[in-house]
């Protein structure tokens, strides 16, 4: 198994911890992961990217380059490729009549559910998450907990854990 | 109290300063003169002597002025014996050494320059010195965290010079040291570095590499030190640089490149580049380390030649060797010899053949698919995650192309490309630069070698070598 | 010991290569007595030296530990040692091209963060090994080799410089009066944290003879006329002080700018 991800959102949406979460649970899996720094295309406007890979096996190249599964706050060109990519969105800040209609749409109204929950919108990223592995299999959801509490330690790992179950059982 | 002044002739230098600075005029000109052509002094009056002892303040050593005071102070200093006692009274130490690895043993997710940083630490260096600059500066923040913690030196020097010079000085202390920098801030040591390979001090500076020339592009990769590092101290010399192609590799490498720096006594240079600094990757750490500490022999000389080749015993300071370290040509005793072109030419031969000789444990290749490779891709660090990737994806498609990475750019493992020669047709060298190390194949080999160059601070895209395999040029 | 004992006990080779009536026979000296009244041996001590006349001072001619390093470097190397091993007494000996032109940065920072080491500057207003180019005590007016009509440009006080940059003790002597030197160099020793010592040093060879003092004695003898000490400068008016240069221990910058009367 390999999966190459790319998170995609707006500064202060927690793309960086959402991609380390799962970047520490796949290790935790003894798996291999990557996550290089931001390359291609220049990301401006308080638009940030970052980049996962999690493989079976060693890693030849770190950085995407075709990605199996976009996860975006934001809206994005999709990168042209043949591969048939798994695309999570929020329904409530993506059109998704400009998505590509040849990769597989996956809303996920995290921000929406994130208000609901908690009132804030910073747990959001964490129900994107849960629906994510729903989804994909990539890593054992009890991984991901684990990570959660180490990672998240004073910042309230009890309700983004939540967040994760919640978004988890979407799927 | 009485009072005896002599002169002892062959030390005086003719300065004149006791017969023109004595209050009493008690010295004149002599009729005697020297080889040198002047005059001798003579203690002319000596029954006006008051004692006041300016003249023997003043004189470099001739004038020996006896006066018996009442109470004679019980001063009397035992030298040759330094704070460690004689030599027989001082252990040997240094060597291998296996350590336990101060981190759990397991995964963990590292950026490039943390790797270093905890590298450093579990082979036990202890000093850090640096400068801030792009993109090393995670190292100078890390290491300011752990040097705390494990009970170490973080120096945040006012400028690259003053950071290398300080990790020589502790590495004289008895510490293992390293620096950080990037290509400008690399510049700057060139000096020091080549006072580290002419005092056979051990150290290691990591070259966090970044588009260049000059300020360039500080948060884009390059690989445009790759001669600098070698050739770029003045002076002949030799050096040992290695180039990790990812986050374990830079934790591995970062051992090696001490170890290595430890036994040879000579300055390590790690390569890495803006890319792999911040690159975050899952990293393997092992229980145990083997770590390798200066071998230190009371008594033994400090310093090159050594009968054959070997690496010269390193006291620190304040083992009682009297220690005289001098970036100017000198003895095994470390005394200076500035015009002696015999000592100058054992002096370089001795730096040269003491890494020289040991050219074959200093080969460290990755080798992929080399029994039947017509085309061998040949890269350097970062470039090589590129390279390895293309050369997997043109086998699927029946390409017959190899792929060697040397983990030790230099010493260059000359006698690898030249055996490899032998079989293959040609050589692709893809480079982060406008092609470096595509020149050094190049002169070891009659073969076709081809330069990839790609100096835009962008990490070679590896679809781009691939297409270049399938035939569709650069 | 007398002087001449201990130039037998402590220097490698009792006859240096210095030329003939240079300062820093007269510094070895005292240094070595210095260190006999303090009841220490010269091998308690490291040295770091750099380049130029003044490194040569321990680095040729001294039994003891000593780091001869490169130009303007002798105060970050020797920072890298003392932070090392802190137990080690760490003097550098630096010339005044060495300490305050190339490596005045290094001297500044060492003195704001205050570093445990002791910096003795041996001035002697040029670049002695070089062939006599100014430096950057080069006094005004004064000829050198690349001076020849005289110096124009202002020169460094260092004593002013060093107190500046926030060091706590700063003392400056001249060779002339070798007993006060000595108990500079005792004081210097035994003061704690970052210490300066500017060493006021004739060069009869290159400084002297292209500025009508050919003979050491001469030299000191200019020295004795334009150095007073900040004892005596309370007792003179405004119009003497002008070309004098005060030496002395000083603490601060303020006690200083105030016996120039400046402050």
């Amino acid at each position: 198994m390999k999966k190459e991800i790319i998170f995609f959102g707006k500064g202060g949406q927690g793309l960086g911890v959402m991609g380390k979460i799962l970047a520490l649970s796949a290790i935790l899996e003894g798996k291999e992961v990557s996550s290089s720094p931001s390359y291609g295309g220049e990301v401006t406007g308080g638009l940030s990217q970052s980049e996962v890979i999690v493989s079976d096996e060693k890693i030849d190249f770190p950085t995407v380059l075709e990605p199996d599964i976009l996860i975006i706050f934001s809206q994005m060109a999709i990168p042209k490729t043949k591969n048939k990519i798994m695309i999570f969105y929020d329904p409530d800040l993506i059109d998704a009549g400009k998505l590509s209609k040849n990769h597989e749409l996956i809303p996920v109204p995290a921000t929406k559910m994130a208000m609901e929950i908690s009132g804030e919108r910073s747990i959001a990223n964490m129900i994107m998450l849960g629906a994510v592995i729903a989804k994909t299999q990539m890593v054992k959801p009890e991984s991901i907990i684990k990570i959660i509490h180490e990672e998240l330690k004073g910042k309230n790992p009890e309700l983004n854990e939540k967040a994760f179950m919640e978004g988890f059982r979407l799927r | 109290m009485e009072r005896k002044i002599s002169i002892e002739q062959t030390l005086c230098r003719g300065c004149n300063l006791c017969v023109e600075m004595c209050p009493k005029k008690v010295f004149e000109d002599g009729e005697e003169i020297s080889p040198e052509g002047f005059k001798l002094k003579k203690v002319a009056n000596p029954t006006k002597c008051t004692g006041c002892k300016l003249c023997e303040l003043f004189c470099p050593g001739a004038i020996n002025l006896k006066i018996e005071e009442k109470e004679t102070p019980s001063y009397s200093p035992r030298l040759r014996l330094g704070r460690g006692g004689p030599p027989e009274a001082r252990l040997a130490r240094g060597g291998w050494r296996e350590t336990k690895n101060p981190l759990t043993p397991g995964k963990y997710f590292w950026q490039g320059n943390k790797a270093v940083v905890e590298a450093a630490l579990a082979c036990g260096c202890r000093f850090f010195a640096g400068y801030p600059i792009t993109p090393a500066n995670e190292i100078l923040e890390e290491m300011a965290k752990r040097m705390k913690v494990v009970d170490g030196v973080m120096v945040q020097a006012e400028d690259e010079i003053a950071a290398i010079s300080m990790i020589l000085g502790a590495s004289w202390a008895g510490l293992k040291a390293i620096t950080a920098t990037s290509g400008p801030g690399f510049a700057l040591m060139q000096e020091n570095l080549s006072l580290a390979d002419m005092t056979e001090t051990p150290c290691v500076v990591v070259d966090v590499q970044r588009a260049g020339p000059s300020t360039g592009q500080p948060t884009r990769p390059g690989a445009m030190d790759m001669r600098e590092v070698r050739y770029g101290s003045h002076g002949a010399i030799q050096r040992i640089v290695l180039y990790p192609e990812s986050v374990q590799e830079l934790y591995d490498l970062t051992i090696k490149a001490f170890n290595l720096s430890e036994r040879f006594r000579t300055p390590v240079i790690l390569l890495s580049d803006a890319y792999l600094a911040h690159l975050s990757e899952s990293v393997e750490i092992k229980e145990k380390i083997d770590a390798f500490d200066r071998i230190y022999i009371p008594g033994e000389p400090p310093f090159g030649p050594t009968p054959d080749f070997s690496t010269p015993s390193m006291p620190r300071f304040g083992d009682g060797e009297f220690l005289s370290i001098t970036g100017s040509t000198h003895d095994k005793l470390g005394a200076r010899s500035t015009a002696d072109s015999g000592i100058q030419e054992e002096l370089i031969s001795h730096l040269q053949n003491k890494i020289i000789k040991q050219k074959e444990e200093l080969v460290d290749c990755e080798e992929l698919f080399l029994n039947d490779a017509k085309i061998v891709v040949v890269a350097f660090g970062t470039v090589g995650r590129s390279a390895k990737w293309a050369v997997r994806e043109a086998r699927k498609r029946g390409k017959k192309v190899g792929f060697l990475r040397p983990r030790i750019v230099y010493p260059f493992p000359a006698d690898k490309i030249k055996e490899l020669s032998g079989k293959v047709r040609k050589f692709v060298v893809p480079e982060m630069n406008q092609g470096q190390m595509f020149y050094v194949v190049r002169e070891k080999i009659s073969r076709e070698v081809v330069s990839l160059p790609q100096p835009n601070g962008q990490i070679i895209d590896p679809r781009r070598i691939l297409k270049y395999l399938l035939g569709e040029g650069w | 010991m007398n002087i001449h004992e201990l130039r037998k006990l402590y220097l490698k080779q009792e006859k240096t290569t210095f030329c003939p009536g240079c300062g820093y026979e007269i510094f070895i000296n005292c240094l070595l007595k210095a260190v006999e009244e303090m009841k220490k041996k010269l091998d308690d001590f490291n040295f770091v030296e750099g380049i130029g006349c003044s490194g040569w001072v321990a680095s040729n001619y001294f039994k003891a530990d000593n780091f001869h390093t490169t130009h303007g470097r002798p105060v970050a190397f020797a920072t890298g040692v003392k932070l090392a091993n802190p137990k080690l007494n760490v003097i550098v000996i630096g010339g005044d091209g060495d300490t305050a032109s190339i490596g005045g940065n290094h001297l500044i920072h060492a003195a704001r963060k205050n570093i445990p080491i002791a910096v003795f500057c041996l001035n002697n207003f040029l670049y002695g090994m070089t062939g006599g180019q100014a430096g950057p005590t080069t006094p005004i007016n004064s000829k050198t080799s690349t001076t020849t009509e005289g110096n124009a440009d202002i020169p460094f006080d260092l004593v002013k410089l060093v107190l500046g940059a926030g060091a706590k003790y700063v003392n400056r002597y001249p060779t002339a009066y070798p007993h006060l030197l000595v108990k500079g160099i005792k004081n210097m020793l035994s003061a704690d944290g970052f210490r300066f010592m500017e060493i006021i040093s004739q060069c009869p060879r290159q400084y002297g003879q292209r500025n009508q003092m050919r003979w050491a004695s001469k030299m000191l003898l200019w020295q004795k006329e334009h150095f007073i000490s900040k004892e005596k400068v309370r007792s003179l008016n405004d119009e003497t002080l002008k070309d004098k240069i005060i030496f002395g221990e000083f603490q601060s910058l303020k006690e200083y700018l105030e016996l120039l009367r400046e402050g």
